[in-house]
């Protein structure tokens, strides 16, 4: 049986852990967005690569899952990321969840349980939420180089919603499908080029 | 696009953009060239990690090349993944079992 009172106790003591004693471990913020911008950069590549090769791509099912997988865990990660870095929680930890349902739905999407409609039902109103949080409340009022980074990944993150609903009206088009990967990794560089 | 163009593209996704990741490493060592090569410096830095992204991508998508240089045209259209509506459940009330009907 679990002690809930010493349960506790612990997780008191590791919320009070001082930052500096875990800083050789944990990556700095600008660390982080190198590390989450080199993962997009990676499956905005493969987008393109899948838009290419085709149903060649899905010959193997591991390849047809990269994508969503890709998703979930770059929301797995984020929300770790609200474990680790005190500032901005509530933002790190709901654009967390978000990837987490929007790449579960995509998942279910490719495995053919889904039709598109449906999932953009739940992914549309994610963008836009992730929009809002990236542009709107992660800008802190400076245009100084992370608020800028800041609006014009929020900006991107809205394009991404017009090139989302682009693509669902014809699915069968292959520049409409590449057009995700280039926004992807427009989003992947924005990444890189934060400085905090 | 021909199977042999889109092959081509596919294979040299990955090496082109470790080839980008090279550049920006070496513009950034002649525009900050006092800065310590820590190894944290190396895993978190921009232009390493963009190689890193161009030898993962050309691990998955060089095998990937070849396949499509030996496909079909036909193999090498978008799947569209919507579900097959044979498998959807069908709107039609459900058979009543006949021990249901004489209940009453």
């Amino acid at each position: 049986m679990i002690d809930i009172a010493s349960l506790g106790s612990i997780i008191d003591g590791a919320g009070a852990l001082p930052h500096h004693e875990l800083h050789g471990y944990i990556p700095e913020p600008a660390e982080s967005h190198h590390l989450f911008g080199a993962a997009f950069l990676f499956i905005g590549v493969l987008l393109i690569v899948e838009t290419l090769a085709g149903s060649v791509w899905h010959r193997n099912r591991l390849r047809t899952t990269l994508w969503p997988a890709a998703i979930m865990s770059l929301g797995a990660g984020m929300v770790a990321v609200t474990a680790l870095e005190p500032n901005d929680r509530l933002i790190h930890f709901t654009i967390g969840m978000i990837m987490l349902a929007a790449g579960w739905l995509e998942y279910r999407h490719r495995m053919g349980e889904v039709p598109r409609r449906t999932a953009d039902l739940l992914i549309l109103p994610a963008l836009v939420a992730g929009a809002l949080e990236i542009g709107v409340f992660h800008f802190h009022g400076s245009f100084d180089n992370s608020g800028s980074v800041h609006v014009l990944m929020g900006v991107t993150a809205a394009i991404m919603v017009f090139v989302r609903v682009y693509q669902s009206r014809l699915l069968a088009s292959a520049p409409r499908h590449a057009l995700t990967g280039i926004v992807i990794i427009a989003i992947a560089l924005e990444l890189m080029a934060l400085s905090h | 696009m021909s199977n042999n163009m889109r092959a081509l593209i596919i294979g040299l996704a990955g090496p082109a953009l470790s080839a980008l990741g090279t550049l920006w490493v070496l513009a950034n060592v002649l525009i900050d060239s006092g800065r310590e090569l820590t190894f944290r410096y190396v895993i978190f830095d921009p232009g390493h990690l963009v190689i890193a992204a161009g030898v993962m991508i050309s691990v998955v998508s060089i095998p990937v090349a070849f396949q499509v240089a030996a496909a079909t045209p036909e193999d090498l259209e978008l799947d569209l993944f919507e579900p097959d509506p044979a498998e959807q459940p069908s709107e039609a009330p459900a058979d009543i079992p006949a021990e249901w009907e004489t209940a009453e």
